[in-house]
């Protein structure tokens, strides 16, 4: 089923294949993601990825030791921060270029290579 | 002392890797080697029934396809086309046709349809197999080609099935690095730009191949063995292999060094084993001396595998070697599946000298084990496989009791260690039993006869050279042998295939020549390696060394 995976659905790549349409949404984008506050808690996009689910925490295990350190620090410091109620000072946000998709590949490598032991588990050989 | 670790692989269920560090008694290079091992299973495909319908099918095709005039009806079979299909109309047509080889094709239609049971099958199978055989002797050396920096070698003995290998100098030797030619082997059959782990694994099963690499101290060999007909796919995937394997950070850490791991494991649990490697460390230091295990904790990266495997597989480092594949099929796979790299650093070793040591290891619940050797460095001499012939106290026959003082406790083995490298040897005898105080026993016999070669009676050496002569032949019988010879000729570059002039050299050895080697080769510094309860097991001068 489409759209069942952790990633959810996405209009992005069909956005992203128009220059037009790139042109339109990308501010849109882009406030929608400074207005959404996860940055003013000095979290990255992919730390909010749902991780309870197999293929996720498999491809948490493939960050490497200092991806998974600095992951772990950032939830600890949004989480204090939501204690006090109040956004990290503002030299802690993250900025938009500091927002990469750290974890996007490795979620998209486990869930190839699920869909691939899927298709061998249940190949049907015909005889030519 | 032989391990058979099966663990299940991220590969799934049906697959396994199954390690192996192989007998001393066999094979005395003390190779770890890994199948990838596809293990027959009547629940493959879903049901049980379709599963046998597919078996059957598939078989019913090979045999159609072993039909000599079907293989040259279909050209694209032996070469580099995509397989060809074997239509209804066109098989009815082949079978008309080959008159000659009516038995093939009844089995091949039988099976087909169903109508032959497998007793009977095989017992087709047999009678014309046989005769076929008889029929068509085809010439048993091995043929070398260069195709343009790409060794190629192959001999074809007529044999149902068909093993390739690449074999690249790429043994613990050449690490620059602890381990990482223990973590390249591991890392053999892995992620390729053209397919996962697992879908080689599974393509593999569904041909009923094995995949294996071994590591020796020289070569690093990825061999594939199938059925004749299977050429093009296996081909291919040794090519991949060693042209574009991903070397994945986390299929190192998931899949290779839970492997590594457990080949360290059991090394740990194979005294013999372990007291070879201890031996190689003390003789010959640095090169030869490196271990084939990585260390438990190793400190190589997917990165360092990636470098090395680069240099290994590098233009002119490697080569490819067929058993039951003529030599101008293999060629032609060869070159339409690979194009090797030339990069400016293959790996390189320093020269080997002998140095000697004693080295002694703590542990228990494993037979008390002792090793007395010595080395030398050089290209191996003849002199030197009849004197571990010599030294071997174990009777050729089977339950025969042996004469020889070492073999005086009952429980006590003993083995006579030859290991021969390019340009050095390793000689000695393996001591193990279950009491330290029946090792010591047979150690003192066994320095006795290390050091009383020089009254050795001119029966004696007949039969010992006989012996060598017999092992050295009987080595090369085997797949393994074969490549393992030869490969090692072909990366040399000498166009002398066969073992002819080895087995001749020793029939030239002299009574004098013989003393001679025998007491320069004592005259070195012993290497001495004691495992097992230290505190009892004795030193290297108790034993009058």
């Amino acid at each position: 089923m489409p759209g069942a995976g952790p990633l959810g659905v996405s209009l992005a790549p069909y956005i992203r294949s128009s220059a037009t349409l790139t042109k339109l949404f990308a501010p849109v984008a882009k406030w929608y993601a400074g207005g959404s506050l996860y940055r003013q808690y000095g979290l990255l996009y992919d730390d909010l990825l749902i991780e309870e689910r197999p293929i996720v925490q498999k491809a948490l295990t493939r960050l490497t030791p200092r991806e998974a350190y600095d992951r772990q620090f950032r939830i600890k410091r949004a989480s204090q921060a939501d204690v006090l109620h109040a956004p990290l000072p503002r030299d802690q946000w993250t900025k938009p270029e500091e927002d990469i998709r750290y974890l996007l590949p490795h979620v998209q490598a486990v869930e190839t290579e699920e869909k691939e032991r899927l298709k061998w588990n249940t190949l049907e050989v015909k005889r030519k | 002392m032989s391990f058979f670790l099966e663990n299940e692989m991220a590969c799934g269920r049906l697959s396994a890797i199954r390690s192996r560090m192989t007998p001393l008694r066999t094979s005395p290079v003390c190779v770890p080697r890994t199948n990838i091992v596809v293990r027959g299973s009547s629940t493959s495909f879903g049901r049980r029934a379709s599963r046998a319908r597919f078996d059957r099918a598939f078989f019913g095709f090979i045999v159609l396809s072993m039909l000599p005039s079907a293989r040259s009806n279909f050209p694209d079979r032996q070469g580099q086309g995509k397989p060809a299909t074997l239509r209804k109309g066109k098989r009815k047509f082949l079978i008309a046709e080959c008159s000659q080889k009516q038995a093939f094709a009844n089995i091949g239609l039988g099976v087909l349809r169903n109508q032959i049971s497998w007793q009977r099958i095989i017992s087709m199978l047999a009678s014309t197999r046989a005769s076929v055989r008889l029929a068509r002797r085809s010439r048993t050396f091995a043929t070398a080609v260069d195709l343009g920096g790409l060794k190629v070698a192959a001999v074809d003995s007529n044999q149902p099935t068909v093993a390739v290998t690449v074999l690249a100098k790429a043994g613990s030797r050449y690490q620059q690095k602890p381990g990482v030619a223990h973590a390249l082997k591991n890392f053999a059959f892995k992620s390729t730009a053209d397919r996962s782990a697992l879908g080689t694994v599974r393509e593999s099963e569904l041909y009923g191949g094995v995949l294996s690499s071994t590591l020796t101290r020289e070569h690093l060999a990825l061999t594939a063995e199938f059925l004749r007909g299977d050429e093009e796919f296996f081909v291919n995937v040794l090519a991949s292999v060693v042209a574009s394997t991903k070397y994945y950070r986390h299929e190192y850490e998931e899949l290779v060094l839970p492997a590594i791991e457990s080949e360290v494991n059991a090394l740990h649990r194979d005294p013999a084993t372990h007291a070879i490697e201890l031996a190689h460390a003390l003789a010959f230091r640095n090169g030869l001396g490196a271990s084939l295990f990585a260390a438990p904790h190793t400190p190589v990266t997917a990165t360092d595998v990636e470098q090395f495997a680069a240099s290994a597989f590098a233009k002119g480092n490697f080569a490819v070697l067929g058993t039951g594949i003529s030599q101008s099929a293999l060629s032609a796979l060869v070159q339409h599946a690979l194009t090797p790299k030339s990069t400016s650093s293959v790996p390189t070793t320093t020269a080997t000298s002998y140095y000697g040591g004693e080295s002694r290891l703590e542990t228990h619940g494993t037979p008390q084990t002792i090793f007395i050797g010595f080395g030398a460095a050089g290209a191996p001499v003849p002199e030197l496989a009849a004197l571990a012939a010599h030294l071997d106290p174990n009777p050729s026959v089977k339950w025969a009791k042996s004469a020889s003082p070492m073999l005086a406790g009952d429980k006590t083995s003993v083995q006579a260690v030859y290991l021969p490298y390019s340009d050095a040897a390793l000689v000695g005898l393996l001591i193990q039993g279950p009491t330290a105080a029946g090792v010591r026993e047979a150690g003192k016999a066994a320095v006795a006869a290390l050091k009383g070669t020089s009254g050795v009676k001119a029966e004696e050496l007949k039969s010992a050279v006989a012996k060598a002569k017999f092992r050295m032949a009987a080595s090369a019988d085997g797949r393994a042998g074969i490549i393992e010879v030869l490969g090692s000729k072909v990366l040399a570059g000498s166009s002398e295939t066969s073992l002819d002039a080895s087995i001749a050299s020793l029939d030239k050895l002299t009574s004098a020549g013989f003393t001679k080697a025998a007491a320069d080769l004592v005259k070195s510094k012993p290497t001495y390696v004691a495992i097992g309860d230290t505190m009892a097991l004795p030193y290297a001068d108790e034993l009058g060394l």
